[in-house]
């Protein structure tokens, strides 16, 4: 019955709605079942070459925005102005200081969120090789304990 | 089985390069154009794979629970008690393999995920300085980048078009043409949200569209070049307007396009092709204010919301922030709304805030939009998208009333020069002053504004004031701020701008009531405000009339309640007291029958009544010019003979009310001065223009024009040509809603002579209007009357059933009191010839009345010889029966 509904495009067509599961049990044609097999196979590929620039992009963009919430630049630019309005050169001396520790603060912070964003990216390089390295570890040497 | 991709792309491009050439989009050097092949094994195939796709992602999950289940039960049954020891995972097991390869299973997951949603290219990320072209190629070979359609569509789009080809198969079309397209994007969730909003449903069009599939083509079904053209145009409509991707949407605007038989089809449900466009452009809005709302959020987490700027050179404004209000914080913290179009006014600030001139004064109407331009300049000071000098910068509106009522009002000039200094010494304040007007000439002899263009020479800030165009001309103009201030007119938005703004707006209102907009509410909303309110400007009045109607629709109980354009239109009724909704059967029916209501009260004047009747009835059924009021007309005869009834009597019939009127006896106003009365000058309201502004729907009637002085002859001709005037404070009234009627006695001998002479009306009026009204009116102003109505003075038998009418009412107060009353029809006979007089018409009538009839029963009454239930009879000779009623 089954083979009967594949040759009929309009019970093929009324399967692909009502039953999802169906389908995939009915109508693996040799080209579907090529096709996921070349999408298990490129699953590597897209993970160290599409996926990877996904996340390099990520990784760059929330790079970018701390970096922009935290505005070193403009701490730099500023270096030398007084803060909150005061120009006397106590305050001139006092608010150099105090910039030059709020640059260095910064500039910490953003080291702390730099390594953290590479950390992730190296996880996100390593994850998979590591995964399958141990995974054929624990496989092999246990057949080999078996054996 | 199925044939192979590439198999078929290269069909699919020999087909059309049989055709001649391919339709597509050009743009920025690349060729865009349908590839995917669309036919049923292709079809079948793609299904498939997306099947095989979804199942690709459940089986890895499943797989990777499965795993899971194994490490945990291996963990709980055999490892429990080395689990956390180095020994365990270092020693080669099946457990530990387990939960390897489930991560890595479950790694799978979002690879399908991403590598699925990463379909379409976005349409966005083309260069948006070329524009596309609608052009077409001979092969694919002929250009070098190409691209294809399907890469760009969504999708809900790619499910339309595949349906669109299943349709034509079923029905066994040739060629897949724009009413497939059109009929299967119906399903997709934009258009359907389309209809409801143009308050459409499918089984509106259901049959028509059926008899038309009927007469297309038979035959193998192909999804040929007609069809590639169409999402050509899909495309191109999706890239000039700058959507992210090819919608389903972009595919039913194309398709309704190129198919003259659906305008057809929508204009017989009264959907013109342009409210189509507003409705698209509403579903584009609302997506464009989504994504900008997300990057305004996404932008805003930068902003320092604190008094400081980023690099800490500002000073603390403890006074300022007592005396102010925070934009740029609001704006931070969401506080106000998306600012839409007004794109070119918004160009004008930033460039004149640029370009040296810093200070600008945005000059508009009330309601036309200037807090909401001030409010879009604080969003786009959050994003940082403006010109240096406001980058990192705080937006304060100053609160006028803080600075001049605090302390009873002394001190103000301290704490304006006070607050300016704190400006001053910030440095990263840019101050608002909303109705700037408010500061200058205070009257109790301080002047801020001189202390503001004194601080504003000193160039350390600007403002931005706001101001209205008659105190801009009435006291900023002529004072020391003005040269210090660039003018910014802010006009009011036109129809489409203002619908769209609207359109913007709805989602919120919407959100807060539970109600759904239908497009025709909204486009209500626009057309009746300007129509009928006058007082502020658009949108600010459309947005008020919406408010209100969302909240009104809520209360109904229905969820979602459907706002729709009766309920705007019941709603403005409710407000103004002017019947704008649709004429209903009721009173339609009235309408017909005008003639004898007025007949009810007016006797006689067959041809008055009739075209005052005729009159009411094209301006209830919109067939009137709406720039001049509803009717002018001048009625000519002599006194008594129903003038002034006749004027009552339309109040009664067309406004529901004889009150509804306006009356100004003009001799009242026979000299020069009397114009300034009428219309007030030197910001003063005038007594006629203030009345109407009051109650601009209702019956003006001007009694014996003809001893007006000739200045205010010229005045209404303006009324009756352009239906509006400007009073002394300089506000627009509006006279479009009212019945002008004006009576007069020119020419009277002259109509009482030729009546006698048994001369026709209309050449008597023919006659006036030639010879005997020259020396009264100048001609173009007669013309500008819709009619000149010319009354015949009475004759006896109309005296008669005159009586009639004035007994009935007499009738009425008796039988208030409780007593039957009747008058004889030969004591009525008697009456009317007693109050008969060719010259003053039915006027004696009334006196005659009141001394035979209502005179002695007064007598009756105060003597108490009536009571409740006893009857009187009025007969000849002024005899009046009394019969007592029998006792309780």
């Amino acid at each position: 019955m089954a083979g009967s509904c594949l040759q009929d495009p309009e019970c093929r067509r009324r399967v692909y709605r009502v039953e999802d599961l169906e389908v995939y049990y009915l109508h693996m044609q040799p080209a579907v079942i090529k096709d996921v097999l070349l999408d298990i196979v490129m699953f590597p590929v897209w993970w160290y070459s599409r996926g990877l620039i996904l996340m390099l992009r990520r990784a760059a963009d929330t790079l970018k925005g701390y970096a922009k919430y935290m505005a070193i630049g403009v701490w730099i630019q500023n270096m030398f102005v007084p803060m909150f309005g005061q120009h006397d050169w106590q305050s001139r001396l006092i608010s150099i200081f105090m910039r030059l520790v709020q640059i260095v603060g910064r500039s910490f912070g953003l080291m702390i969120i730099a390594i953290m964003v590479i950390g992730a990216l190296g996880l996100y390089i390593t994850l998979p090789i590591f995964l399958c390295l141990q995974a054929a570890y624990h496989v092999i040497g246990s057949f080999m304990y078996v054996s | 089985m199925s044939p192979d991709v590439s198999d078929l792309i290269m069909q699919q491009s020999s087909h059309d390069s049989d055709e001649g050439s391919i339709p597509g989009v050009l743009v920025d050097g690349a060729f865009w154009y349908w590839q995917r092949p669309i036919d049923e094994a292709s079809l079948d195939f793609a299904s498939s794979l997306r099947s095989a796709r979804k199942f690709e992602r459940y089986a890895a999950g499943a797989l990777g629970l499965g795993l899971f289940g194994v490490f945990a039960l291996g963990t709980a049954l055999v490892h429990a008690a080395d689990v956390l020891t180095l020994d365990f995972w270092t020693t080669p097991s099946w457990t530990a393999a387990a939960i390897y390869l489930a991560i890595l299973s479950w790694l799978f997951v979002p690879y399908r995920l991403a590598s699925d949603h990463r379909k379409y290219l976005s349409l966005q990320q083309l260069g948006t300085t070329i524009a596309p072209e609608l052009s077409s190629i001979p092969s694919p070979a002929a250009v070098e980048r190409r691209h294809d359609i399907a890469d760009a569509a969504d999708a809900e789009a790619l499910q339309a078009i595949e349906e669109a080809y299943r349709l034509a198969l079923r029905s066994s079309h040739a060629d897949v043409n724009a009413l497939h397209l059109f009929t299967a994007s119906l399903a997709t969730t934009p258009v359907q949200i389309l209809f409801a909003r143009l308050g459409l449903a499918f089984d509106d069009i259901r049959d028509p569209l059926r008899r038309r599939f009927s007469t297309v083509k038979q035959g193998t079904t192909v999804f040929g070049s007609q069809a590639h053209g169409l999402l050509a145009k899909a495309l191109y409509g999706a890239m000039i307007n700058h959507r992210a991707s090819l919608s389903a949407l972009d595919i039913f605007v194309a398709a309704f396009e190129a198919e003259p038989f659906l305008t057809e089809l929508f204009a017989s449900k009264a959907i013109t092709p342009e409210e189509l466009d507003n409705v698209v452009a509403w579903l584009r809005i609302s997506d464009d204010l989504r994504q900008r709302y997300q990057a305004f959020r996404k932008a805003a987490a930068y902003k320092p919301t604190s008094n400081m700027n980023r690099s800490m050179t500002a000073v603390a404004t403890p006074f300022l922030d007592s005396v102010s209000y925070d934009l740029t914080r609001a704006a931070v913290m969401g506080q106000t709304g998306l600012l839409v179009g007004r794109d070119t006014e918004m160009a004008n600030i930033l460039r004149a805030i640029e370009g040296g001139d810093q200070s600008v004064i945005l000059v508009g109407q009330p309601g036309v939009g200037k807090e909401a331009l001030i409010d879009g300049l604080a969003d786009l000071m959050v994003e940082e998208r403006v010109p240096e000098v406001l980058q990192d910068k705080r937006l304060l509106k100053l609160s006028v009333p803080h600075i001049v009522s605090a302390e009873g009002g002394t001190g103000a000039e301290e704490r304006c020069l006070f607050a300016l200094n704190q400006v001053a010494h910030a440095g990263n304040i840019i101050l608002v002053i909303e109705n700037i007007h408010e500061l200058v000439g205070q009257g109790t002899g301080l002047d801020l504004a001189s202390i503001l263009a004194g601080e504003l020479n000193r160039g350390y800030t600007f403002v931005i004031a706001t101001t209205t165009p008659q105190a801009y001309a009435e006291v900023i103009e002529r004072s020391v701020i003005s040269p210090k201030l660039q003018k910014i007119t802010i006009d009011e938005p036109n129809r489409n701008d203002a619908i769209r703004i609207l359109e913007a707006k709805a989602g919120v209102l919407e959100n807060k009531h539970q109600v759904i907009f239908t497009y025709a509410a909204l486009a209500a909303a626009v057309d009746l405000s300007t129509r009928y309110m006058h007082d502020i400007a658009l949108p600010e009045k459309a947005l008020e009339l919406i408010k209100e109607v969302a909240l009104v629709v809520s209360k109904r109980g229905e969820k979602p309640a459907w706002v729709r354009k009766e309920d705007v239109a019941t709603l403005l009724s409710e407000r103004t007291r002017i019947p704008v909704t649709e004429v209903s059967q009721g009173e339609g029916e009235k309408l017909l029958h005008l003639e004898e209501r007025v007949h009810e009260r007016v006797i006689g004047q067959e041809p008055a009544v009739k075209a005052v009747a005729a009159a009411l009835r094209r301006a209830r059924t919109e067939l009137r010019s709406g720039k001049r009021p509803i009717a002018n007309f001048l009625f000519l005869g002599p006194t008594g003979v129903g003038k002034t009834e006749l004027a009552k009597a339309t109040a009664e019939v067309y406004f529901g009310n004889e009150q509804a009127m306006i009356r100004f006896d003009m001799s009242e106003y026979q000299d020069q001065n009397s114009i300034t009365r009428l219309i007030g000058s030197n910001g003063q309201a005038g007594l006629m223009t203030e009345a109407v502004r009051k109650n601009p729907f209702c019956l003006l009637l001007l009694d014996e024009l003809e001893k007006a002085h000739p200045d205010i002859l010229n005045l209404f001709l303006q009324v009756m040509d352009d239906g509006r005037l400007t009073d002394g404070i300089g506000r627009t009234v509006d006279f479009t809603n009212l019945i002008l009627i004006a009576t007069s006695n020119a020419g009277t001998q002259f109509i009482q002579d030729q009546v006698a002479a048994g001369t026709a009306l209309e050449s008597i009026k023919q006659a006036l209007l030639d010879t005997e009204l020259r020396t009264t009116y100048r001609p173009e102003f007669l013309n500008r009357f819709d009619d000149v109505i010319v009354f015949a003075p009475l004759t006896l038998e109309d005296v008669v059933a005159i009586a009639y009418l004035m007994i009935v009412k007499v009738v009425e107060r008796l039988k208030a009191k409780g007593i039957e009353f009747s008058v004889t029809d030969a004591a009525i006979h008697e009456l009317a010839e007693q109050g008969y007089d060719p010259k003053f018409g039915a006027r004696p009538l009334r006196r005659v009345i009141q001394e035979k009839v209502e005179n002695p029963i007064a007598d009756y009454l105060l003597k108490g010889q009536v009571s409740r239930r006893d009857t009187l009879i009025f007969d000849q000779g002024g005899k009046i029966i009394l019969q007592k009623a029998p006792e309780l």
